[in-house]
């Protein structure tokens, strides 16, 4: 019995040590005051509620005469249910946008025309808070 | 004999003014592509003085551009449309009474749909997909136009939807 309560003991030491690490999670959160949203995807897609999301993505539509229409946008919605959305065709923030990456961690601030005015990501070990076997 | 003789040197004669004439003419060709005409006091095209003008040279892609460049200016201040310094020159050359009458129910049309969804309250992913498109279509200023009011009517809560 003492020898199966040492294995067991050892065993959730082990396990322990897979998960070691800092961890930082971010939630989304919707600031509609200064318009900003910022949160890390791997947080808000393990979250307990329906609402949290955040993201950013990019469009290219055949304008119809032989070009193509680029524009970009970032959204999220935090927990309370306060979203946020913004679009661009700045090329400087467009090369922003692809930048991201699975476990990054989103931040954006647009205008009350629902412009983007900053786009950033961040992807860093601490963001990761669950690691999926 | 004698005859054959007098036949042969005339010939001769012949060929050698022939060869001097192929000489004299491969010498000018390499002349005439090599050296650029100067094109000075551009006018249109249809006016006499360039209509009769430089045929034979050859004009340097700069130039070219000039020329086009001026063309266009020619025709818009004959047009009585030249963009001054003052006026932006315009994205896209004038369009026939139908195209734009096209383009303005084409217009009208996003704005409509917009102003349906902002008062159903919400659009769905196809709807969103062909309303991109539709705004895809449209002029860079009503692009950016249709944009705004679709991204102030997603923050504002006015339409519920997702990119």
């Amino acid at each position: 019995m003492k020898q199966k309560i040492m294995v067991a003991t050892a065993i959730a030491l082990l396990s322990t040590a897979a998960y070691a690490g800092q961890k930082t999670p971010f939630p989304v959160d919707v600031d509609l005051v200064n318009l900003t949203a910022s949160g890390d995807m791997l947080t808000a897609a393990n979250a307990r509620n329906d609402n949290e999301f955040i993201g950013c993505g990019s469009r290219s539509i055949s304008d119809g005469a032989g070009g193509v229409f680029r524009f970009g946008f970032c959204q999220a919605e935090d927990a309370d249910g306060e979203r946020a959305f913004c679009n661009t065709s700045d090329a400087g923030l467009l090369d922003e946008i692809r930048t991201v990456s699975d476990f990054s961690f989103v931040t954006f601030s647009y205008n009350e025309d629902g412009e983007c005015t900053r786009i950033g990501f961040s992807t860093q070990s601490f963001y990761i808070t669950r690691v999926r076997r | 004999m004698r005859l054959l003789t007098v036949i042969a040197i005339v010939q001769l004669v012949l060929l050698g003014l022939l060869f001097a004439r192929i000489v004299d003419l491969e010498r000018r060709i390499p002349d005439s592509t090599a050296t650029p005409v100067a094109v000075d006091n551009l006018q249109p095209f249809d006016m006499p003085s360039v209509a009769a003008g430089t045929g034979s040279g050859t004009v340097d892609e700069d130039r070219l551009r000039q020329i086009v460049r001026e063309e266009l200016e020619w025709q818009f201040a004959r047009a009585g449309s030249l963009p001054s310094a003052a006026q932006p020159v315009p994205q896209e050359l004038p369009m026939d009474p139908q195209m734009a009458l096209e383009y303005e129910q084409r217009r009208e049309a996003v704005s409509q749909r917009l102003d349906y969804f902002s008062q159903v309250g919400r659009i769905n992913e196809a709807e969103m997909v062909q309303l991109q498109t539709e705004i895809a279509r449209l002029r860079p200023e009503d692009r950016d136009e249709m944009l705004k009011r679709l991204f102030r009517h997603l923050n504002t809560g006015a339409i519920d939807g997702r990119l």
